[in-house]
């Protein structure tokens, strides 16, 4: 019974440790220069928090480093990689990447990925780390073709945790900052560098400049998360139902003389779209996902699915085409159409 | 007929019956605030549990392990973020802390303080909360009921917490819940998520369950089952479950209260009808006179019947405001005891002043019909009889 009281509490201190990949900070080595030294180049992340899945890469005499394999590909995508480097989890020390044995999908927590990558020089380290936490063996070339297949789905993941980050960063921002004139910022990491130095935020955790840093490079880019709103009064002009109480299915169109068009599902929108005589400007449609705006021409539709709009059989629209085949599979759609291959036929054939 | 005259004769009729008036007015007075008080109060609740699901999480995953919910691991929500149509998942750190001196738990609850609240209560809270004074310290908000058991152990302005490993960690009290915000519940202490891990032994990659958001619930179902096929040890709250769980009770509840009603409006509407066949000779008589008088039978049946409308609508109007008063005011005694006092789902209580005109007028229609109906059979069978008769 002690025994057993004894291995809980040993095991509740071992979880109430930090993060796995976290190092004492005097024994992280800092490759790049500049004011932003401590954070990756890429995604402004803390490179003492995440030092184990660290890596670093010079390119024309610079060197910049990085939170994980996944930020050194996506930020260097058709690059050669050859002076890239890599910690050892063993050493924790800075090694040749091309000379490294990298163990891929241990049960150890992954940087930026839920496919954990760490990296070690000797060959029985990387076996006993396997033996340990499970996972493969590759080498350098191979990582990275991984880590660029995991690219789409990593980014994916990491705009959703964005996305809710830039929304605290924004009430931070405003709630413990009082430098109100902050300049606009494209790196996450010079964001965070100044936001640490002139923000007069009291002292803010890494978590939280985090969160401001993303919210100030957010703030920059053109962001497309807002629903479709209609007016109450607002009738489809193909079937005349009012339009707001399916904002599920909202579609709009402006004409060029900012006429406003509401729609209550796709199908009737290329109806009128189709017949329309008006000089047509923008079009609109909702994501079936996240019930958001997206322009009609970029995004991506599934007809003959199991999901019903109002009017019955639909065309569904989304965001990414990926999204759409996601769709398509879990649906039991027929098909996945860009805006182009929708035709008058298949509009006519969902009536 | 000169208006002058029906409403002096209107009056003197009142006067004059004032005894049997007063009765049939406190009968009244009674049974309207009886009826309007448990309409206010099911409808006030509806609407509270409707806003209550409205802020819930689509859908709550726990981990299990034999059969009990443990921690989370937070490379779970990463992991669900990657399932088409969750649009947030949301790690949250809560639990009971073990009170010594009283042998009582208090509940914590960790909070991000920059994360979007979604419910109304704790939005309140925040937006009057100077964030920065209270992220500078140790700080904590507390209940009611949590402050008088730390004021019983001298712990005026702090209370000193231990970890799980015997760790001290001494939290201020930052400011106790307004007493209105019943929603807050008493035992309940909210504080930085971070400082909730540290007392509540969470680590930072673990979390005591995950909420999330899902934008198009045509879709839920569909990630119900890409959750449940993620893992052996997951447990799946849907929101569906929680609002039917309500519902069923509600139901019931409203059921019950069906039956009472039509029990409470037939009881009332034989005791009216009691009262008025009643026709006393004077009343005969009096109706005998304003016959030979010349008045018609119409004549004769629109003043008893105004008579006793402007004691049924006093009557309403009084025990409506009562009624008002009783649900609004006083947060419902007893009566709110009966809707949800043994039901074990944590149904939190703030009680809005809404009141749904449609429904007042519905209660309105049904009890001014029963009570004219009661009034105008026995006073139409009075004016029928010949006037000389009557006067006899
Ligand atoms: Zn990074
Ligand atoms: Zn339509």
């Amino acid at each position: 019974m002690l025994k057993l009281l004894l291995s809980l509490a040993l095991l509740s201190t071992l979880s109430f440790a930090q993060m796995f990949q976290t190092v004492p900070a005097q024994k992280a080595q800092l490759l790049q220069k500049g004011d932003a030294k401590m954070y990756c180049h890429a995604c402004g992340m803390n490179l003492v928090k995440f030092y184990k899945t660290s890596h670093a890469y010079t390119k024309n005499g610079v060197t910049h480093q990085y939170c994980s394999l996944h930020c050194l590909v996506n930020e260097n995508l058709h690059s050669d990689l050859i002076d890239a480097k890599v910690v050892d989890v063993s050493s924790l020390k800075f090694i040749n990447a091309h000379d490294a044995y990298y163990v891929i999908g241990s049960s150890k927590p992954g940087t930026m990925t839920m496919n954990s990558k760490y990296a070690f020089a000797s060959q029985k380290d990387a076996k006993a780390f396997v033996k340990a936490n499970g996972g493969k063996i590759y080498n350098f070339h191979e990582a990275v073709k991984i880590a660029t297949n995991d690219c789409a789905k990593n980014n994916k993941m990491i705009d959703k945790k964005r996305t809710m980050a830039s929304k605290k960063g924004a009430m931070m921002l405003h709630k413990l900052c009082e430098n109100k004139n902050i300049p606009e910022f494209h790196s996450f990491a010079k964001a965070k560098t100044y936001i640490l130095a002139h923000g007069n935020c009291g002292t803010l955790k890494d978590k939280q400049a985090q969160a401001i840093a993303i919210y100030l490079v957010k703030k920059a880019l053109p962001s497309q998360v807002n629903p479709i709103v209609a007016p109450k009064d607002a009738k489809c002009p193909v079937c005349g139902m009012f339009v707001s109480k399916y904002p599920k299915w909202i579609a709009k169109i402006t004409t060029k003389e900012h006429k406003e068009h509401y729609f209550d599902g796709n199908g009737d929108l290329m109806q009128f779209y189709f017949k329309s005589k008006e000089n047509l400007d923008k079009i609109f449609v909702t994501d079936y996902y996240n019930i958001t705006a997206i322009p009609a021409k970029e995004a991506w539709y599934v007809i003959g699915s199991n999901i019903y709009g109002p009017m019955g059989d639909e065309i569904i629209s989304f965001a990414s085409k990926a999204d759409a085949q996601r769709f398509n599979a879990d649906h039991f759609g027929k098909k996945v159409l860009s805006f182009d291959e929708i035709t008058e036929d298949i509009v006519e054939t969902l009536r | 007929m000169q208006n002058k005259l029906f409403y002096n004769f209107l009056f003197l009729l009142l006067l004059k019956h004032r005894i049997k008036h007063i009765s049939i007015f406190i009968i009244s007075t009674l049974i309207v605030f009886i009826l309007s008080s448990v309409v206010l109060l099911s409808n006030a609740l509806q609407e509270e549990i409707n806003t209550t699901l409205d802020s819930q999480a689509d859908f709550v995953i726990q981990k299990m392990r034999a059969g009990k919910s443990v921690n989370t691991p937070l490379s779970w929500s990463d992991e669900f973020r990657e399932i088409e149509g969750i649009s947030q998942a949301q790690p949250r750190v809560y639990g009971q802390y073990f009170f010594k001196p009283n042998a009582e738990h208090f509940t914590i609850v960790g909070i991000d303080f920059f994360d979007e609240q979604k419910s109304k209560n704790l939005q309140k809270l925040i937006t009057n909360l100077d964030m920065k004074k209270f992220l500078e310290k140790p700080n904590m908000l507390i209940g009611h009921g949590v402050k008088a058991l730390l004021d019983k152990y001298y712990f005026f302005d702090y209370y000193v917490f231990k970890t799980p490993h015997q760790k001290k960690r001494k939290v201020n009290i930052y400011q106790i819940f307004p007493k209105e915000s019943s929603l807050l519940s008493n035992d309940m202490i909210i504080m930085d998520i971070d400082l909730a891990r540290e007392i509540l032994g969470i680590s930072e990659e673990q979390s005591t369950d995950i909420a999330l958001y899902n934008p198009n619930e045509l879709e839920a179902e569909n990630i119900y089952v890409k959750l449940v096929l993620k893992h052996a040890d997951i447990r799946v709250i849907q929101k569906s479950d929680i609002a039917k769980a309500y519902k069923r009770l509600f139901n019931y509840k409203g059921g019950l209260f069906l039956i009472l009603y039509m029990i409470v409006l037939l009881t009332f509407m034989m005791i009216l009808y009691q009262r008025y066949s009643m026709v006393q000779s004077s009343d005969k008589k009096e109706i005998g006179i304003l016959r030979a008088l010349g008045w018609s039978i119409k004549d004769v049946i629109i003043l008893k019947v105004t008579e006793s409308f402007m004691v049924a609508f006093g009557a309403f109007l009084l025990g409506f405001i009562l009624a008002f008063f009783f649900v609004f005011v006083l947060d419902a005694p007893l009566l709110s005891n009966i809707f949800y006092g043994y039901a074990n789902l944590p149904m939190d209580i703030s009680l809005h002043r809404s009141i749904d005109f449609s429904l007042v007028s519905l209660l309105f229609l049904f009890y001014i019909l029963p009570f004219m109906t009661a009034v105008l059979i026995p006073s139409w069978k009075a004016s029928v009889i010949d006037p000389l008769e009557a006067m006899r």
